[in-house]
């Protein structure tokens, strides 16, 4: 059994609808990308499956759970949170009380703010200062790092290199390795498809709210992955 | 289709109005001031529906234009003895100039903050007039001028007035919501950012929409104190005045034009049945407030309109209520 | 010297004044909710006082003990049964909601208790006085700007300081978001909204002991309430105090010059501030 098994999702976004029968699943330990293009649903997909956004069909299941409209807040509780995109950081909470926001899941784990610290050094000098006033990649690493507080078994990041230097968008990767190790299983929203398929051992692609490709990143060619991903040629 | 329309409401107005033309000649003088009294009531309450429904504007001061526009009045027609029917007209202009002179101040305040400030500026006018005895004071102004004249074409003339108001307030807002400064005001209340990004000057849009809704409230407030012969501060700038219109709109349906007509009608009906239980009727009132919030913020003629379909004036001017303007 | 003496006293009432505006603004700044009966809730509170000043032992002022836990309980059961349910991007239907609930609270208390004016019982400190450099002051005053000063101070450190506090602080930044982090944002605003009316309500009681009220006061306190908070700066926490002080200053300032003046000379100065500064006391600092 999967730990989180996604079937058949229909997400509307007031008249459009945003996600088309989507199935997906992630296995315990895996790294699962979802890419395409901006307005893909990529975004209304992760919102639906956290719980922020409500859902019309289909159904969700995380660690055996029948998950179906749930609140947010109890998906968390369960075990799965989001990254949403544009870090959307608590602004006048410093980097620390942001981080120590996390542990309103009431779950235990790994991850204290000792270990987000070790992770990202940076922060720990950043501790007292107010996240408004952080560059986007500080932002970036005190939003996993607030998720990560949560000690979730399923981690949803919504497009982590937005707006960020290639540098930095690696330096943030490079951290996966580290996230999974702590027994943490990732699915990741790209439109940069070059980092997500690096980063991932499965991925999806989405074209207009359906998925157009999916595969073992290994497997997939870069090719098939653009024809996917544009929607032109034969992908399937 | 729409033409058919169009020329139905047309008729449907004509009607009406010679309808009310030949009112006063038949009814009896005592439904005649009850009916001046709804038409008052009802031009007050769509205004305020205007403001809030068309103009994005909620105001919890709309007293303070009823109550200007009826000092306005008396004050004029007793100092210069003039005829007040002939001042109405200009209590239209002085409400709304008054209206015009308090925006740059008031819409620095948003949502609450706005709708409040007009309720504070309403409470320094009714303590100002309170206190000058050349305005009356607390004890207030009569209407000298028609003591003297024919009591039944004083009536008369009220009614006539009351309900030029009430057409007015049907089918004046019917055709400003389909003119171009209605489509101007739907657009910057739905959503200002676009609204200006197509052109419209979101201010002034707003300024106009004040102006008027203000204006009309002064004028029928002025009617509406005419019926009455006597006006004073406390009963003028009454906020309960605000708790009807509100009422009446909120019941009905804000930003629609049938709304207020059913709520109108509500009302009317149930200070007719709960007369006499004084305050219970006013926790009624209230108590209906919050159930069409609570069930739906639309009220009947929104519901009505949504569940069936039927859209009687072709006004679908939707507030934003209920809306999620990020879409 | 009759001046200086309106002056402090001015200011012992605007410590209380800006207490009355703390609830209001508190629950706008977390929740931008504006609660219209607010006032009306403050009568409500005085009422209560009333009724339960002859069973408080020790001392009268100790009433706003119990008065403040029911008005607390009484925040959350309101938040969670009605405003919760209409929250959204758009504020109309919150502020129709808490009209009405106005209205019914209002009318609701003159059928209880009639229109006659009442004021709580303050027992001996309503009499008592002291000399401060030759100034005559009255004790009932001075403690109640006392505690006006303390709760803004508690909840101060205790928005800054506490778990709940930071919890708080992070939902009024983003309250979508806040739930990514395991916390119920209903539950949220429902303990914001408790404390709000809590205030109000240590607000209401201390008010009735000062003066007297009627159940048609809501008004005027939903009003000065609405000032303090535009005058400080829409939410800015210390601007609220400032303001309440110099609505309490023009106030009696006021009614010395123009004794049958009523509120209208603190209305004049709200609009004077609006006028001069649209974001407050707050905003002018910021310059």
């Amino acid at each position: 059994m999967s730990l989180l098994e996604v079937e058949n999702l229909d997400v509307r976004y007031g008249d459009f609808q945003a996600v088309n029968g989507v199935s997906l699943r992630l296995e315990e330990g895996q790294t699962v990308a979802i890419i395409g293009a901006n307005g893909a649903g990529k975004s209304t997909l992760l919102k639906a499956i956290s719980g922020l956004h409500p859902w019309r069909a289909g159904a969700i299941r995380f660690d055996g759970q029948d998950i179906a409209h749930q609140r947010a807040d109890m998906i968390t509780r369960a075990g799965m949170t989001l990254v949403p995109e544009g870090r959307r950081l608590f602004g006048s909470l410093s980097v620390e009380e942001n981080l120590l926001m996390g542990q309103c899941s009431e779950r235990k784990g790994p991850w204290s703010t000792d270990a987000v610290y070790k992770l990202f050094p940076r922060l720990g000098e950043l501790r007292a200062v107010a996240g408004a006033s952080l560059s986007g990649g500080q932002q970036q690493m005190v939003a996993i790092g607030r998720a990560l507080m949560t000690n979730p078994k399923v981690l949803l990041c919504d497009e982590l290199s937005l707006g960020l230097a290639p540098s930095i968008i690696g330096d943030i990767y490079r951290c996966f390795d580290t996230i999974r190790a702590s027994g943490v299983s990732i699915v990741v929203i790209e439109q940069n498809v070059v980092q997500a398929v690096a980063a991932a051992g499965y991925a999806y692609c989405l074209l207009e709210g359906r998925v157009s490709l999916e595969g073992p990143t290994a497997s997939l060619s870069m090719d098939a992955i653009t024809a996917a991903y544009f929607g032109t040629g034969a992908a399937a | 289709m729409t033409d058919t329309r169009h020329k139905l409401i047309a008729a449907s107005g004509l009607l009406a109005t010679g309808l009310l033309i030949a009112a006063p000649h038949v009814v009896p003088e005592g439904s005649l001031r009850l009916m001046v009294e709804i038409f008052c009531v009802f031009a007050f309450a769509q205004s305020w529906n205007f403001l809030a429904g068309y103009v994005g504007l909620m105001s919890f001061g709309q007293q303070l234009f009823i109550g200007l526009g009826a000092y306005f009045v008396f004050l004029v027609s007793n100092r210069l003895a003039l005829n007040p029917f002939w001042l109405v007209p200009l209590a239209f202009f002085f409400a709304g100039a008054f209206a015009a002179l308090i925006s740059p101040l008031v819409f620095r305040l948003r949502d609450a903050y706005f709708a409040i400030s007009i309720w504070v500026i309403a409470e320094i006018v009714r303590l100002f007039i309170a206190q000058r005895d050349y305005l009356g004071s607390v004890s207030g102004l009569p209407l000298v001028a028609t003591r003297s004249m024919d009591r039944s074409s004083v009536a008369m003339w009220t009614f006539y007035f009351a309900a030029l108001f009430a057409l007015l307030a049907v089918f004046g807002l019917y055709y400003l919501s389909r003119s171009r400064l209605g489509l101007a005001l739907a657009a910057v209340r739905d959503n200002e950012a676009t609204a200006a990004s197509i052109g419209i000057n979101v201010w002034w849009t707003r300024f106009v929409g004040f102006v008027i809704g203000s204006g009309f409230t002064g004028a029928a407030g002025a009617v509406y104190y005419m019926s009455v012969f006597h006006l004073e501060p406390g009963g003028a700038f009454d906020p309960n005045w605000m708790v009807i219109m509100l009422f009446i709109v909120i019941i009905g349906g804000v930003g629609t034009v049938e709304g207020p007509i059913i709520g109108t009608a509500i009302y009317f009906l149930l200070r007719a049945w709960f007369a006499g239980t004084g305050n219970l009727y006013l926790m009624l009132l209230g108590a209906a407030a919050i159930a069409v919030m609570l069930i739906s913020s639309k009220g009947i003629w929104g519901v009505v309109r949504e569940r069936t379909g039927i859209d009687l004036l072709g006004s679908r001017h939707l507030s934003g209520l209920g809306q999620n303007p990020k879409g | 010297m009759i001046w200086v003496e309106t002056i402090i006293n001015g200011m012992l009432l605007g410590g209380l004044y800006a207490l009355v505006g703390l609830g209001l603004g508190y629950a706008f700044g977390i929740m931008r909710i504006v609660n219209v009966a607010q006032g009306d809730f403050i009568v409500a509170a005085a009422f209560i006082g009333v009724a339960l000043v002859p069973w408080t032992p020790i001392s009268p002022l100790l009433v706003i003990v119990p008065v403040a836990i029911i008005s607390f309980i009484f925040g959350i059961i309101l938040q969670r049964l009605m405003i919760n349910r209409v929250l959204g991007q758009d504020q109309i239907p919150q502020i129709l909601l808490t009209f009405g609930l106005a209205i019914v609270l209002r009318n609701g208390m003159v059928e209880l208790f009639g229109a006659n004016s009442q004021s709580i019982d303050a027992g001996e400190l309503r009499f008592m006085g002291f000399e401060l450099l030759g100034l005559r002051l009255g004790v009932l005053p001075v403690l109640i700007l006392a505690i006006a000063l303390a709760l803004f101070t508690l909840l101060h450190l205790w928005m800054r300081h506490t778990r709940m506090g930071r919890i708080i602080r992070a939902t009024a930044d983003d309250f979508e978001v806040v739930q990514l982090t395991g916390v119920n944002y209903r539950r949220v605003y429902g303990i914001a909204m408790g404390v709000a009316m809590a205030l109000s309500a240590v607000a209401g009681v201390l008010l009735a002991m000062r003066g007297s009220f009627t159940p048609y006061s809501g008004a005027d306190r939903l009003l000065i309430a609405f000032e303090v908070v535009v005058i400080g700066g829409l939410g800015s926490f210390w601007g609220m105090f400032l303001g309440g002080m110099l609505l309490g200053v023009t106030q009696l300032v006021a009614l010395k010059l123009d004794p049958s003046s009523g509120l209208m000379w603190g209305h004049l100065m709200f609009l004077l501030i609006l006028f001069v500064s649209p974001n407050g006391i707050a905003g002018l600092m910021r310059r």
